[in-house]
């Protein structure tokens, strides 16, 4: 296969990470700012700060990882991206700028500043909601095929246009409600060493979100006719990345399912694999451009010593990383979900 | 509103100003934590257990605002600098994305070391340290592997439409200027953050503190800086032969020499005058640029006269820089023998006013002469993004608001740091009392850890 290929696959699996990862943990943000009225709010937030503490610097990393094999190994399509959808990456990096940095303060104040502990919460709350929004109408832009590039390769229809539109408007929303439901049901497992009544709190919001990433779902079916027609092409019935499409509907309700009967750790691996499904459906839809339809993989592409030393680098990635992952989750998720199972 | 050229620019620039100093802390302080808990766990004294305990703590936040303010500035460059970019990524791309893998394996043992006290026995908790240290050094290593390509571009060739074709990927990693400006970073982190580290307990003790918790953390923090101080004279010295051979403009600018010279001297302060083309005011000492930048005191040294008009760095923005950093060196450096000196005259960690006074200033100069450095080198570089290839005028974005984008970003970054101090002043709470370091120390030895 050729390396541009495999680094595509890779900037997606990349991307796919930080959906899985660090989204959950923005939408532990979304579900910590709701936690404000009933009896177990703050217990709510704290279970929140203690589940992603220790591994949200880590989840956060994988976006820039997809930066980095965008701008080593297809530079144009970063440039490209970076200009015409200023507007959106700009808010979504301030939002991951103070959500982190606000984070990182709540934990500490809870001992040293407890009056402080509140309003920092606000803040990592709402800024949580902002980046996974932003980032998705940005994606949304880039397969719509609203953002087209004139000679210069300056955006046609100016900063705005290409990305505020039904497609992207319903991506951004349905990756808010995605970093949702994944966080929702991941809580009920930390939840497992709790409270019993927490973890079905968590297990009413997952499946509230669940429901929601559904109905977002089939609302997205006739505006990616009509707003996104090459993504239609790939993912209208029949097509090959409709059985993504039928799969992750399948799991999508078949975690809700699970949910329902309480089986906790099988809910999680359906979520997991529903929001994988979606993006092999996405992969395998927007192949082979990285910006519908004026940048392919191949334009984009650097020169191929690049391209090599970028393919051998991902070896380390997963050499160096992968054991290092597996450390840090067996020693904070291990205990948890092994309780989930007992339930 | 600004610009798109001035507010790019004004923009990047602020942000690494604001992320070098937690890019800093994040090489340093894990590795005051590991010498903090090797002695702890050798010597068995809870004062540094408490040390150590209150350092991760402050670690803690200092590291995450390093990690989102590296992830803005990753974004930034596609952001601000796409034009750049697409020229430079598959450069300076393998050395960034080598960047990102160890600040993960940073990220990651950070996690399991803030986390994991209670869960991993002691000596097992201390070795996370090890690639946590690792991840850090390594990663601030390659990132200025990255920037060293823009001051000396090399590694690749340009076809007749001016397109990147051929990339020799280690020779764009390893250009000429990346022994220098890596060895000399490293050694000015250690060096700002140890005086840093120092200053914060000799503050303490300025205020009555003398107790062992304070002489303890000033005496570790003056310990490296002992180290890295001479390390650094060594650095500089290469530096400047560095710049005469590879960026003569940028030592023209920098001190500043208006015609070429045989037997240059080394002017100290002044002004440059760059209508009449000389420097007014200042102290030469004859000869001596020559020897630090060739080891030959008739040696020839080029001017600003060598380079087209248009491409000559301002020595008026960088000639003040380089002169106070240098006097912060030398300033730092001579510190350490006083330190030394009244320290085996008071048979133990010295409490004289004077001194404990002049390193809490170093705390500060050590993070302004790395302020002051880097502006040094990057104002040096202009008007080139990638010397003599690309100007920086040709590599700014051309969508609009960026102007916005630097108000927004200036406020977000002072209302970040106001909030830091607060809170640290918060942690600086002293040393914990004689009960709390006894039953921490008994804590740490019961022992039912998972690993």
């Amino acid at each position: 296969m050729p390396f541009d290929v495999i680094l595509a696959g890779a900037l997606g699996v990349s991307v796919l990470l930080f959906a899985l990862a660090g989204g959950a943990d923005f939408g532990a943000g979304l579900w910590s700012l709701l936690a404000r009225r009933g009896e177990r709010a703050t217990e709510q937030q704290q279970l929140i700060e203690r589940a992603i503490g220790p591994l949200w610097e880590a989840n956060e990393l994988w976006v820039v990882v997809s930066a980095v094999i965008l701008w080593s190994a297809f530079a144009p399509a970063f440039a490209a991206y970076g200009t015409a959808l200023f507007v959106p990456f700009v808010l979504a990096i301030a939002g991951v700028l103070l959500r982190g940095a606000f984070l990182a303060f709540r934990i500490e104040a809870q001992e040293e500043a407890p009056r402080a502990y509140v309003f920092f919460g606000e803040i990592f709350g709402s800024m949580s909601i902002i980046t996974p929004f932003f980032l998705g109408t940005a994606a949304g832009a880039i397969a719509s095929g609203r953002l087209r590039l004139n000679e210069n390769e300056l955006p046609v229809d100016g900063y705005f246009q290409p990305w505020i539109g039904p497609f992207p408007i319903i991506v951004g929303l349905l990756g808010v409600a995605t970093c949702a439901y994944l966080s929702a049901i991941y809580l009920t497992i930390d939840a497992a060493d709790e409270d019993p009544r927490l973890q079905e709190d968590f297990r009413v919001r997952g499946i509230i979100a669940g429901i929601v990433v559904g109905l977002l779902g089939v609302i997205a079916i006739p505006i990616t006719r009509l707003d996104a027609p090459h993504m239609w092409e790939g993912l209208a019935p029949g097509r090959p990345a409709s059985v993504f499409t039928t799969i992750a509907a399948l799991f999508l309700g078949a975690s809700l399912v699970l949910l329902f009967l309480r089986r906790y750790p099988l809910a999680r691996a359906a979520a997991i694999l529903q929001v994988v499904a979606v993006f092999c459906a996405w992969a395998v839809a927007q192949y082979p451009y990285l910006l519908v339809p004026d940048i392919t993989i191949q334009d984009a592409a650097s020169p191929e010593p690049v391209l090599i030393a970028m393919s051998i680098l991902i070896v380390f990635y997963v050499v160096v990383l992968g054991p290092s992952l597996w450390f840090l989750f067996r020693l904070f998720k291990s205990r948890s979900s092994a309780r989930g199972e007992e339930r | 509103m600004l610009e798109n050229f001035v507010a790019a620019r004004a923009v990047f620039g602020m942000s690494l100003s604001f992320h070098i100093m937690f890019a800093s802390l994040g090489v340093v302080v894990p590795f005051m934590l590991l010498v903090s808990q090797y002695l702890y766990l050798r010597r068995k004294n809870p004062v540094y257990l408490a040390l150590n305990k209150k350092w991760t703590t402050a670690f803690a936040i200092t590291y995450a605002i390093g990690a989102v303010s590296g992830v803005v500035l990753t974004f930034g460059l596609g952001l601000f600098w796409p034009r750049f970019m697409d020229f430079a990524g598959p450069m300076i791309g393998v050395p960034l994305s080598i960047e990102v893998m160890f600040f993960l394996l940073e990220a990651i043992f950070l996690g399991i070391y803030l986390f994991g006290r209670e869960l991993l026995s002691p000596w097992v908790h201390w070795a996370s340290l090890i690639p946590l240290f690792i991840g850090g050094f390594a990663s601030m290593i390659v990132v200025i592997l990255a920037n060293s390509w823009m001051h000396t571009p090399v590694g690749f060739t340009l076809n007749q439409a001016g397109e990147v074709v051929d990339v020799d990927v280690l020779a764009a990693m390893f250009s000429p200027a990346w022994y220098a400006m890596t060895s000399h970073m490293s050694v000015a982190a250690f060096e700002a953050v140890g005086f840093a580290f120092a200053a914060v307990y000799a503050f303490g003790m300025l205020r009555g503190r003398r107790d062992e918790y304070h002489k303890k953390g000033f005496f570790l923090g003056m310990v490296v800086v002992t180290l890295a101080a001479p390390l650094m004279i060594f650095s500089g010295d290469h530096t400047a032969r560095q710049l005469a051979q590879n960026e003569p403009a940028k030592l023209a600018a920098i001190e500043p020499l208006f015609e070429t010279e045989e037997g240059a001297a080394l002017s100290i302060g002044g002004y440059p005058d760059v209508e009449a083309g000389e420097v007014r005011y200042d102290i030469p000492i004859p000869k001596l640029l020559s020897i630090l930048s060739y080891d030959d005191p008739n040696a020839t040294v080029l001017g600003l006269n060598e380079f087209p008009e248009d491409e000559r760095p301002d020595p008026r923005v960088v000639w003040w820089a380089y002169d106070a950093m240098s006097g912060i060196g030398f300033f730092l450096a001579a510190l350490i023998p006083v330190f030394w000196i009244f320290y085996w005259r008071s048979r133990g960690v010295p409490t004289n006013r004077m001194l404990l006074s002049a390193i809490v200033l170093a705390g500060f100069l050590g993070f302004l002469a790395i302020e002051l450095g880097w502006w040094t080198t990057e104002e040096g570089r202009q008007p080139w993004v990638a010397q003599g290839i690309m100007r920086v005028d040709e590599g700014f974005t051309l969508a609009p608001g960026i102007g916005t984008a630097f108000f927004g970003f200036a406020a977000l970054y002072v209302f970040l740091s106001a909030t830091l101090v607060w809170l640290l002043k918060r942690i600086a709470s002293g040393a914990p009392p004689e009960e709390e370091l006894e039953e921490d120390q008994e804590k740490e030895s019961e022992g039912a850890y998972a690993i």
